[in-house]
């Protein structure tokens, strides 16, 4: 199966330490105005595991053209318009945290994940410990500023029901 | 390089450069400042506001996308993914992973 992550998905997964597992299940592809915005600053973190994964061709890069109107009408960036646009054009999954990047999949008819997604089944599957589970989890909690509602919920289906995001609260 | 432009303040706009003056070296240190943070201001607004992507606000605000992933985290701006766009997205993720 072939999925598409747009760039915040992609550093997120990069920053929870996941992205290992997520390419070890799926075939992932990025775009290059994706690689370009999530390994330009090789410095910040997640930036040299992305890096290494493309090296290592875990991770495809396509040339794709954004589509202007979908970059415009839904006020994307590059990134975010060249991944809907592959995911569209040859019916993929995209893996998308951004917002506005979702809306636009629900108009245009792409199927979306994001992050989360990728720790609950990776814990569900047993690839990852209830511990290492609940730490990505408060990862994406700070990296991914999820929703109360969203982070208790996944809090809940690994199994820590009364668990609580202080942080979130905020 | 630096342009010399010139504006129409009222005295309450005046007021806060000559407030923000005491911090900053001069009144033009201070208006370049305000300019800037009122900038980063409205870019987080429309970012909290789904108005704009992440990657066009890291964009408009010339850093990357992990960086501004950090300036959020560090502000504790909260994401604007739904409950409902969660089902969604967990309806899928248990139909190509089995």
């Amino acid at each position: 199966m072939k999925i598409v992550l747009d760039s915040s998905s992609l550093i997120l997964l990069a920053k929870t330490g996941m992205l290992g597992i997520v390419t070890g299940h799926f075939e992932c592809e990025i775009t290059e105005d994706v690689k370009r915005e999530s390994t330009h600053k090789k410095d910040c973190m997640g930036a040299k595991a992305i890096i290494k994964l493309i090296e290592d061709k875990k991770i495809e890069i396509r040339r794709i053209n954004p589509k202007r109107d979908v970059e415009i009408e839904f006020r994307l960036g590059k990134g975010e318009a060249t991944s809907i646009a592959l995911a569209l054009e040859e019916n993929k999954i995209l893996a998308t945290d951004d917002k506005a990047a979702i809306n636009a999949c629900k108009i245009l008819g792409v199927e979306f994940i994001t992050a989360i997604d990728f720790v609950l089944k990776a814990y569900k599957k047993g690839e990852i410990s209830h511990e290492e589970a609940k730490n990505k989890i408060m990862n994406l909690d700070k990296y991914g500023r999820y929703s109360t509602e969203i982070i208790n919920r996944a809090l809940e289906k690994i199994g820590d029901k009364n668990e609580q995001s202080n942080k979130s609260k905020t | 390089m630096n342009k010399v432009i010139s504006l129409r303040l009222d005295e309450e706009e005046l007021e806060i450069l000559r407030n923000m003056e005491k911090t900053e070296k001069d009144k033009s240190s201070a208006a370049r400042k305000l300019i800037k943070d009122g900038w980063k201001f409205s870019i987080l607004q429309m970012y909290s506001r789904g108005k704009i992507s992440t990657g066009r606000a890291a964009k408009d605000l010339n850093i990357s996308i992990s960086e501004f992933i950090d300036m959020l985290a560090e502000l504790g701006i909260r994401s604007n993914i739904t409950y409902e766009d969660f089902l969604e997205s967990q309806k899928t993720i248990n139909r190509i992973w089995k």
